[in-house]
């Protein structure tokens, strides 16, 4: 059985991907991090196994990575956003948020893929998950206040962009997805009315684009929910 | 006196020659280290030397290469603005192009700067309306003398890139590039 790790997998996009491979009839590893949500417990699947697992602290990847004993397939979800107070239009800075933004959005997907690696077959899919503003060339005229997700992220692609120069032409693949602005989940399981998309539709999308082969494998890529690519 | 400079991390062989130039060419040269943002009123230009590389520590190379440089333009924002130059400078490499890099090693340092030049993007959205612009040079450290890479730095620091008519489609100082010594322009 083909078996795949997913980060970040408590509520959105992660636990759309965990029940849309488990659908698949996929092993499935769920990287859990929120005490508070159980959606991830309430899947009761026998193929799901379940990992504690903090993305910004190197002793609880190296944990997760030790339970696996082989993987065909990671997709690194999990990310940290939302309101900090790191503007220039008001000062002061939080300087410790743009760390802790880079400790788990850039940092903690380069930790997990060298601690995963070794475990590694078939086809050697590494999956992360970014976003349009880690473009560095199309951040231009955008209007952000907000420094520290946009810096994380752009460092995460420029983290997958050394592991592809690596690690290419020793048989691993990689996919850098956009999936769009989604909704948010509630703890009573509806959406909220912030955001354009579903996350079990871009859930559907994504766990195709992760899984099925592509003619230029040997390109490395960002591309979005609608097939289109980004430049870096 | 032509203009006022400050200077930040002159332990570089590039920043202290850099230094050197701008004295030479009749700046007046403030050091980081050793001024305090309420002895000086106006500034013209912020020179970040900034450039730490060869560890793998990502936390260290993150402060230095990524918080330190916020911290210090965030601290002389108000005597830059009130300068007539209105112009900020860092360093960087072409190594740390997501579009170039061809290496396979060296994280810490090419993360940092994708990161600081993801940060010097959003820095020229929000200041660029304010008649701020940008410059990130690649000294090419280790390819090529560091006080010709000074001498390129200092040209490129106080000139004006483009032309001066004003017309937006022959003018590229609002665009955020980043350029090595010997004048080439690499993509992010």
């Amino acid at each position: 059985m083909q078996s795949v790790l997913i980060t970040g997998a408590d509520r959105g996009l992660g636990l759309s991907l965990c029940k849309e491979y488990l659908a698949r009839g996929r092993e499935v590893f769920a990287g859990k991090y929120m005490e508070d949500y159980d959606f991830l417990e309430n899947l009761r699947h026998k193929n799901l196994h379940i990992l504690r697992l903090d993305m910004g602290c190197e002793e609880s990847i190296a944990e997760a990575a030790e339970k696996i004993t082989a993987l065909d397939m990671f997709i690194s979800n999990a990310a940290l956003m939302g309101k900090v107070d790191c503007s220039l239009y008001e000062p002061p800075m939080d300087l410790e948020a743009v760390w802790r933004a880079f400790n788990v959005n850039a940092v903690g997907p380069l930790t997990l893929a060298q601690a995963l690696a070794p475990k590694m077959r078939g086809i050697k899919r590494m999956c992360f998950v970014s976003s349009e503003v880690a473009c560095i060339t199309l951040m231009k005229n955008r209007y952000n206040d907000t420094f520290p997700y946009p810096m994380s992220k752009a460092a995460m692609n420029m983290a997958v962009r050394v592991l592809h120069n690596d690690l290419y032409e020793k048989g691993y693949t990689f996919r850098l997805f956009h999936p769009g602005w989604m909704k948010f989940r509630e703890k009573d399981g509806t959406l909220a009315e912030q955001g354009k998309y579903d996350p079990d539709d871009i859930g559907k999308i994504a766990a195709a684009y992760f899984e099925e082969p592509l003619r230029d494998e040997n390109r490395l890529v960002m591309v979005d929910y609608d097939g289109y690519e980004w430049p870096f | 006196m032509k203009g006022t400079v400050l200077i930040t991390d002159v332990q570089s062989d590039f920043g202290k020659n850099l230094a050197t130039v701008f004295s030479r060419e009749g700046y007046k040269v403030y050091l980081t280290d050793a001024i305090s943002p309420l002895l000086v009123k106006k500034l013209d230009f912020l020179v970040d030397t900034t450039d730490f590389r060869g560890s793998e520590n990502m936390e260290q190379t993150f402060r230095e290469n990524v918080i330190k440089p916020m911290a210090t333009l965030e601290k002389f924002l108000p005597q830059l603005d009130a300068g007539e130059g209105k112009r900020l400078f860092y360093v960087s490499s072409a190594e740390a192009s997501i579009n170039e890099t061809r290496e396979k090693s060296g994280f810490a340092y090419k993360m940092s700067k994708a990161a600081l030049h993801q940060f010097l993007q959003m820095v020229r959205n929000r200041l660029s309306p304010e008649g701020f612009t940008l410059r990130v040079f690649d000294p090419m450290s280790g390819e090529i003398p560091a006080d010709t890479a000074a001498e390129s730095a200092f040209l490129y620091i106080t000139r004006r890139r483009g032309t001066e008519n004003h017309d937006p489609n022959r003018d590229d100082e609002t665009t955020l590039v980043l350029r090595d010594a010997e004048g080439r322009q690499h993509s992010w």
